[in-house]
């Protein structure tokens, strides 16, 4: 009684296991899907030849992906050693948390005993790749990533004829999951402040004299967009303002003029007066802060 | 005998348990799955909607024996083109509408949105701007549509559109403003776009887009505007007139965008000759936006009397003489740039934010005047003073015959950093 006992616990648990790693792959497809974001905390592992078997018996990050829920999926494996098979476990923390380096207990997900071979994240076609081994089966995990914007699209070569949609998988296509509401109504006009309010540039992002960033750049959060001004040219970037763009009026903003008659005045600050332009009659003057303004 | 009992009801238990869990796991299991499945129908198809989106496919819709009547009128038998389809909402709505119809055996479902402003009029789309909505992952400006795979609505998705079509880049290099004069090269004044990326819409805004606003916009009040769009569903596609600068201002900034600079028409219109060397000193540029020569060119044969008038002038330049008594009479790709922006001459005239001489606020060249008028070359600028559309509020030079109504439109340009 006792053995046939102990061959159906065999026999159920490892239907268990194949259930397991079919759920996997069905739950990260519906979590992933509509990500946001995919960082590489270890470089080295990404788009390797190589299998992963150094150093046995830890558990390495791999990456991060951030959900459209603005949570953060840390991917790690655990690398078999003597005795002990591989496992990826996925810890879920906050999408501005790190990935603690020792996770604990709960997980999002316990992939127990299979080898990890490789991760490929293919940019062209926006596809995270991920292939395994259990029970001598080679399993492979493909999920296109709707929402991202990688580097080698985001930065392509815009030429004339190019528009202006953004490049993620689809040129100017985003999904999300309904249930997730990423919208928030503004709750007044922007254009029903007082005039003095409304065309009154808001910084959204700003640098001190020694070029240290003082303001973190909010711009994309600005209702009419946001527009750089003439002055202070740190590496890291130009000061920004929301609002519509009055440039070259009166008491606002001069129009920059371009990168070559800024480089080419040797434009560090606003001074040279030459690197902006304002409407006819009126004149391009550096104020206090290092912005060139019209007056 | 009690060993066995109890090893008996221990192995009834167990098997039991291991019943309802198998019975509980396949569900949960084939919920997983079906979820997978949901997803993937969804996704595949979102992307299909993107082709549609980008192409405006008229003619295939029409060999299905779909009109879009109510969208379109009877458009799709009078204009030639499908560029006016292309990143079209009404076009989507269209082809949403009749999707099962389209795709018998493709499970996804559609669902009529309300229009912000008239929720008792819906459509298969909404308009999300920046300017309603504060939203750090979305672009400024999408069209956002709501697909269930499943007829319960448990599994459905919100597809967003960029608008991919309409506007073409202005490629980084130094341009100069206003017609070339040999005299003045030494005044010429210049800039660049080498530390930003500017796109220009490649035709004017039309009544379509002005409705769209009025009705997606939380926070329209201008009832005027409202009041001047055509109720005839054809008359949609022509371009949006009768707005102030401020009114096509805040248009743009709802799609977020700028209303178009003149230095930026001048820098889409000028043929810059050499494409590749981008930082010349001396920048040539022609009268007209389809070659840099002038002497050899159509238009300036015609102007010196050299050759008679000619409908096909008309396919360079859409002026006074074009002008047939249609019930639609705006051509859409005529006078291209060496960008891809049309009715660069000819057309409407076109409102512009001159950042330079702000009351230079129109590029007159359109269908008020003839094509013996010589104002019908690139970098040519008229004055506006908004108070009327007729002959007294203009300061067009060259131009002393009256006229009652200017036909007077406009489009936006994008800048980004």
């Amino acid at each position: 009684m006792t053995y046939l006992m102990l061959v159906l616990m065999t026999f159920f648990f490892s239907s268990c296991h194949e259930e397991n790693s079919s759920r996997f792959h069905e739950e990260i497809y519906a979590r992933w899907f509509t990500a946001k974001k995919i960082e590489f905390v270890e470089k080295k592992y990404l788009n390797s030849v190589e299998s992963l078997t150094r150093p046995t018996n830890t558990v390495q990050i791999i990456f991060s992906i951030i959900t459209e829920a603005n949570q953060k999926d840390c991917f790690y494996y655990s690398i078999p050693g003597q005795g002990k098979m591989g496992a990826i476990l996925i810890k879920e923390v906050l999408s501005d948390s790190t990935c603690p380096s020792f996770p604990q207990q709960p997980y999002l997900w316990h992939l127990k005993n299979i080898i990890f071979k490789k991760i490929f994240v293919l940019e062209k076609d926006n596809s995270i790749n991920l292939s395994y081994t259990e029970k001598n089966i080679d399993k492979k995990i493909k999920i296109t990533l709707f929402n991202i914007l990688f580097d080698l699209k985001s930065k392509r070569k815009l030429k004339r004829y190019s528009s202006s949609a953004e490049a993620r998988k689809e040129l100017g296509l985003t999904i999300w999951k309904t249930h997730k509401n990423i919208l928030q109504l503004r709750d007044k006009d922007p254009y029903k402040q007082s005039p003095n309010e409304f065309y009154q540039a808001i910084k959204c992002h700003d640098f001190n004299e020694d070029c240290i960033e003082v303001l973190k750049n909010s711009c994309h959060q600005c209702p009419f967009g946001f527009f750089t001004v003439v002055g202070r040219n740190c590496p890291s970037g130009k000061i920004k303002y929301c609002g519509p763009d009055k440039c070259g009026e009166k008491g606002w903003p001069a129009c920059p003029r371009g990168q070559f008659y800024t480089d080419k005045m040797d434009l560090t600050r606003c001074q040279d007066g030459i690197g902006g332009f304002c409407r006819n009659g009126l004149n391009a003057i550096c104020n206090g802060e290092g912005i060139l303004i019209c007056l | 005998m009690a060993h066995k009992k109890l090893s008996f009801s221990l192995l009834a238990i167990f098997i039991i348990a291991v019943t309802i869990f198998t019975v509980y796991r396949e569900e949960i299991n084939g919920k997983v799955n079906i979820n997978k499945h949901y997803y993937e129908r969804l996704a595949k198809v979102s992307q299909d909607i993107n082709e549609v989106w980008k192409r405006g496919d008229y003619k295939q819709l029409m060999q299905q024996g779909i009109s879009c009547e109510e969208e379109f009128g009877d458009l799709f038998d009078i204009i030639k083109s499908d560029l006016y389809f292309r990143c079209n909402p009404s076009f989507l709505n269209c082809y949403l509408r009749n999707f099962s119809k389209l795709h018998q055996s493709t499970k996804v479902f559609f669902q009529e949105l309300p229009r912000h402003n008239n929720p008792r009029e819906k459509s298969f789309y909404q308009l999300i701007s920046k300017t309603n909505f504060i939203s750090k992952e979305l672009p400024a400006f999408t069209i956002k549509i709501q697909a269930t795979a499943s007829e319960e609505n448990t599994k459905s998705v919100e597809i967003y559109l960029e608008d991919s079509c309409n506007d073409t880049y202005l490629p980084k290099r130094i341009y100069a403003i206003a017609p070339y004069d040999e005299n003045k090269v030494h005044l010429e004044w210049k800039w660049d776009n080498f530390d930003e990326h500017i796109f220009i819409d490649k035709n004017y805004v039309t009544f379509r887009d002005i409705k769209d606003w009025v009705d997606f916009d939380h926070f329209f009040s201008d009832f005027k505007i409202k009041n001047s769009i055509p109720a005839e569903a054809a008359l949609l596609a022509a371009p949006a007139t009768g707005l102030s600068i401020e009114q096509a201002k805040r248009y743009c900034h709802f799609r977020g965008k700028k209303l178009l600079q003149s230095r930026v028409l001048d820098a889409a219109s000028f043929h810059p000759v050499a494409l590749r060397k981008t930082k010349r000193s001396v920048i040539f540029r022609g009268p007209f936006p389809w070659s840099y020569e002038r002497k050899n060119s159509q238009i300036y044969k015609y102007w010196h009397d050299q050759i008679p008038f000619d409908q096909k002038l008309c396919a360079k330049i859409f002026t006074k003489e074009c002008f047939i008594k249609d019930r639609f009479p705006f051509p859409i790709e005529v006078s291209a740039s060496w960008i891809g922006i049309f009715n660069v001459l000819g057309g409407y005239a076109e409102i512009l934010d001159n950042k330079l001489s702000y009351a230079k606020n129109i590029h007159p060249s359109g269908m008020n005047f003839s094509l013996k008028k010589r104002l019908h070359q690139i970098g040519i600028r008229g004055e506006w003073n908004e108070k009327e559309l007729d002959d007294t509020s203009f300061n067009i030079p060259g131009i002393k015959e009256g006229f009652s109504e200017m036909k007077l439109a406009f489009r936006c340009m994008r800048v980004i950093k």
